[in-house]
């Protein structure tokens, strides 16, 4: 999905992991939430960041490496998760492992707990000392751990396998395998697309010093990435705004792609009564043709003349009648 | 051109699968104007529904919020959600909505983000046709943020 409009927000983002220095993001489960070994969050919540490298990498800035699982609470959605075991019969979190140990000089076996004197494992049957209780780098070689299993305190049930229960500190939910979020992590790193679109925002910004100025000088307060709210409820996002008191002037650029005209209508439909101007930086003519059908003022920086395309919008902002708009219907039906 | 293709289908009907996916390509390839487009295509499509809608109106004589039910009531037999008039305020220019069993809101929950733009466009479309005010999306409950319910408040632009 490489073309893809990136809104301000991601492209605030991508800067902000370019100015880290870091060649590879790599995940890492903490207690409040999944963070990017090395990467600052900034002004970025986690639950954002996981979203905008989603996004990112769908639109061709980031490649993504399948790098980690995480357990996700089904209730709070929080990765902060702990593990119990309990009895698979009555689901009862009290539950103890019990460990088989056998003394092969004299063959006897038991639990671990029979052994346990104190601190000391000592045989039963021979009274031999066999080691630290705690500490299995200690024990005589003639002891083996021959199995274990688990039993419920409660009920009593003996089993070799028990159920696993996840737990979400967060909000106190209990849930299992059925019910968990299970999530994969993916590592990133920036493509030599997001460099250029990096490289490329820097050479516009350059370009777009003139027009900055020129707005300035009339008055306009001046913006680079503006978001609007549009009649949609949708978020908008531009490459420059201009506004004063009675008129909103909002600019994106384009190097020749006729699609950015295209998106700027989509934008301009939903912000109503505002001027939307597309500056062409590479002077596609076909921009220019498609304009005139759109009603989009296209500004052609380099050329001579732009400013007078900026007065006429501030002396007289245009707002066609719909009335007087013929719209084409299907099949050559015309609707007024 | 033969007879067969002269004649315009009263009706044609493709899956839901398709619908979100006609939907998904305008958001991908536009982004936040293809939720623009896919705003004013609902809103064109509730404005002829209602015109359509008022002609076959059971009474000549209704107040505008009664229409308005009307109208959305005969909407969510569409099947897009049961809408529910919930505040219509034409003073205070707000108008608020609730709508049960929102066949957006698996995409909504899965997304994490409101995929109602065509309902949105929908209702607002009706409520022009009706009063001829534009309205404009102003807050919603939305299962994409947690919401128990979907419920979306339009009020009247200021131009």
């Amino acid at each position: 999905m490489s073309g893809v409009p990136v809104s301000v927000e991601e492209k605030r983002f991508l800067r902000h992991i370019h100015a880290s220095g870091l060649k590879l993001l790599e995940p890492k489960v903490t207690p409040e939430g999944i963070i990017y070994k090395g990467l600052d969050p900034g002004e970025f919540g986690w639950k954002q960041i996981l979203f905008l490298l989603k996004s990112l990498a769908q639109k061709g800035h980031l490649d993504e490496e399948d790098y980690d699982r995480a357990i996700f609470c089904p209730a709070c959605d929080s990765p902060h998760v702990y593990s119990k075991y309990a009895c698979p019969i009555d689901k009862s979190i009290f539950v103890r492992k019990v460990t088989l140990l056998q003394h092969t000089t004299d063959g006897y076996q038991g639990e671990k707990a029979a052994f346990e004197k104190e601190d000391r494992l000592i045989c039963p049957q021979c009274s031999g000392d066999l080691g630290q209780a705690h500490d299995p780098n200690t024990r005589d070689p003639t002891l083996k751990e021959i199995g274990f299993s688990y039993e419920c305190i409660k009920g009593g049930h003996k089993f070799e396998k028990p159920h696993v229960l996840h737990f979400c500190p967060d909000c106190g939910s209990m849930f299992d395998y059925k019910t968990a979020r299970y999530i994969a992590l993916f590592s990133y790193s920036l493509t030599q697309q997001a460099l250029n679109l990096l490289n490329e925002d820097t050479d516009i910004e350059e370009k777009l010093e003139p027009l900055y100025a020129y707005l300035k000088s009339k008055g306009f307060d001046v913006s680079y990435d503006v978001t609007m709210v549009g009649v949609s409820g949708s978020t908008h996002s531009f490459d420059l705004a201009a506004e004063n008191e009675e008129l909103t002037l909002l600019f994106d650029y384009s190097l020749g792609d006729t699609s950015k005209l295209v998106i700027l209508l989509g934008k301009k439909m939903d912000l109503p009564g505002h001027e939307v101007v597309l500056l062409d930086f590479r002077n596609n003519d076909e921009m220019l043709n498609l304009s005139k059908v759109y009603n989009i003022k296209v500004i052609r920086v380099q050329e001579e003349g732009w400013a007078l395309v900026i007065d006429s919008l501030i002396t007289k902002p245009e707002e066609p009648s719909k009335k007087n708009l013929t719209r084409r219907g299907l099949w050559g039906r015309k609707r007024e | 051109m033969s007879d067969e293709h002269k004649v315009i289908p009263e009706t044609i009907s493709f899956s839901y699968s398709n619908f979100i996916k006609l939907l998904e390509s305008l958001v991908n390839n536009f982004g936040s104007a293809g939720e623009s487009m896919i705003f004013q295509i609902g809103r064109d499509y509730g404005l002829h529904y209602c015109q359509d809608a008022l002609t076959r109106l059971p009474s000549k004589e209704m107040e505008l919020p009664d229409l308005f039910k009307y109208v959305i009531e005969t909407a969510s037999e569409d099947g897009w959600a049961n809408m529910e008039l919930d505040e219509f305020n034409l003073q205070s220019g707000s108008i608020n909505v609730v709508l049960k069993q929102n066949v957006f809101k698996p995409n909504c929950t899965l997304l994490h983000s409101p995929q109602c733009f065509f309902l949105r466009g929908y209702i607002s479309g009706i409520i022009k046709e009706l009063t001829n005010i534009d309205y404009m999306f102003f807050s919603s409950e939305c299962y994409a943020n947690g919401d128990e319910h979907c419920s979306m408040k339009l009020i009247a632009q200021v131009r």
